[in-house]
């Protein structure tokens, strides 16, 4: 009880307007100077023992909820669930390859300024995780550094020999590449790429090809037509010329010179630059 | 040194990281690419890890430097209790990413890891200040 009363004696004279002091000839003068003030102490109802063990608390569990948010996304990135609607709403890095392409010439299965003075071909499955793997951690860098400046263009050639599911989201991508979003698909298919013939499927391939902005209803009609089925062959027959027994294989080579193959120890950004440089150089 | 000469030094450092932020906020948004000398920070922002649920980690980053900015407005011990726990909680998150950078992503961001830096100084501060101008802040946790 008496310590109740002193605590709030205490905060009374804590709020105190300043002390006026009566002069000698009767005139009260407000106590002039103000010192420079110490930090103050708020007069919260916590005391600031609790206040900092709630902050601690606090940045445990915001940091802790972001680190399980993040892994979760990231963990959600890496296994999609294929899309059950035609919306893109289940598409993951729509914005991502957008910005990635965007305003980069593109005609069919090639990438980049028609002038440019070296061509990177790559070969590749949509079902190939080290394909993913280029598309996601060397691709942006290649097209940043040397197709967006107008040195190299890139050209894709599709195989499909993991199964069904790289033939149907082969021919629908080569679809849409009639529309010229073919880069788009593809890109779009690395990034929501699943277990081995268990993830493609018509509605998916939808909302991809309608975030890869195409139109999906003329790439279906189009993927089992003779255009791109023959483009398919096409690719698979120069790839067995080339010699390509896996994926990702790329060749590399001046415009109307000869290609040569990229052989690589590890899908890193350094192996194609050493590559693309020297031929640019030549 | 005064509190104000703290929270000014604290202000500057807050406002680097604002500045990191924004810079990584508008490449993330426009497609670009941002200056790196290794080229790794374009490997880093393309990856699962630069974005929550659609959300740009760099987002994240800048609205918690300007909460850390807000903070330190308030000159109370709420504004040092809500400093600690802003500056923690972000070096927290700032670890993790530091750790998915070299042992997930296999590619350092010098932005981030400057960012990382400059939160795990303003951290550092944040107590320091806590400690000082609240003696017994911490002891509770026996510090």
């Amino acid at each position: 009880m008496a310590s109740k009363s002193k605590r709030r004696a205490g905060n009374r004279s804590h709020v105190q307007a300043p002390a006026r002091r009566a002069t000698p000839r009767g005139r009260a003068v407000v106590a002039p100077k103000r010192r420079e003030q110490p930090p103050s102490r708020s007069s919260l109802p916590v005391s600031p023992q609790r206040l900092y063990a709630y902050a601690l608390a606090f940045a445990a569990l915001v940091g802790a909820l972001l680190i399980g948010l993040s892994l979760i996304s990231a963990h959600r990135d890496s296994t999609p669930t294929p899309a059950s609607s035609p919306s893109t709403s289940g598409v993951l890095g729509a914005s991502q390859t957008a910005a990635l392409l965007g305003g980069i010439p593109q005609r069919g299965n090639v990438l980049g300024s028609p002038t440019a003075p070296v061509r990177l071909i790559e070969y590749a499955d949509p079902q190939c995780p080290y394909c993913a793997v280029y598309a996601r951690d060397v691709l942006p860098t290649l097209i940043r550094d040397y197709v967006r400046p107008g040195k190299v263009q890139l050209v894709f050639r599709g195989l499909w020999f993991l199964g069904r599911d790289s033939g149907i989201a082969l021919s629908t991508a080569t679809a849409a590449g009639q529309q010229n979003r073919f880069w788009n698909v593809m890109e779009l298919l690395y990034r929501n790429q699943g277990p081995e013939n268990a993830w493609v499927n018509d509605p998916l391939l939808r909302s991809i090809v309608t975030a890869a902005g195409a139109d999906a209803d003329r790439a279906f009609a189009a993927r089992k037509g003779p255009a791109v089925l023959s483009k398919i062959d096409r690719w698979s027959a120069l790839a067995q010329a080339e010699g390509v027994n896996g994926v990702p294989a790329f060749f590399y080579g001046r415009r109307g010179g000869q290609l040569n193959r990229l052989a690589l120890t590890a899908i890193a950004v350094p192996e194609f630059r050493a590559a693309l440089d020297g031929a640019l150089q030549k | 040194m005064s509190d104000r000469a703290l929270r000014l030094l604290m202000a500057a450092l807050a406002l680097a990281t604002v500045g990191i932020a924004s810079y990584l906020l508008q490449a993330h948004y426009a497609g670009s690419s941002v200056v790196c000398a290794t080229g790794g920070c374009e490997t880093v922002a393309q990856s699962r890890y630069s974005e929550i649920f659609g959300v740009p980690v760099a987002l994240v980053g800048l609205i918690g430097s300007v909460a850390i900015l807000a903070s330190l407005l308030l000159r109370d011990v709420l504004g040092r209790a809500a400093g600690v726990a802003l500056t923690l909680s972000g070096l927290i998150f700032a670890a993790y990413l530091v750790l998915v950078q070299a042992f997930v992503i296999d590619a350092v961001c010098e932005w981030c890891v400057a960012n990382d830096a400059l939160l795990a100084v303003l951290a550092g501060l944040a107590v320091w200040r806590a400690r000082r101008s609240d003696p017994g802040a911490f002891r509770f946790a026996g510090a």
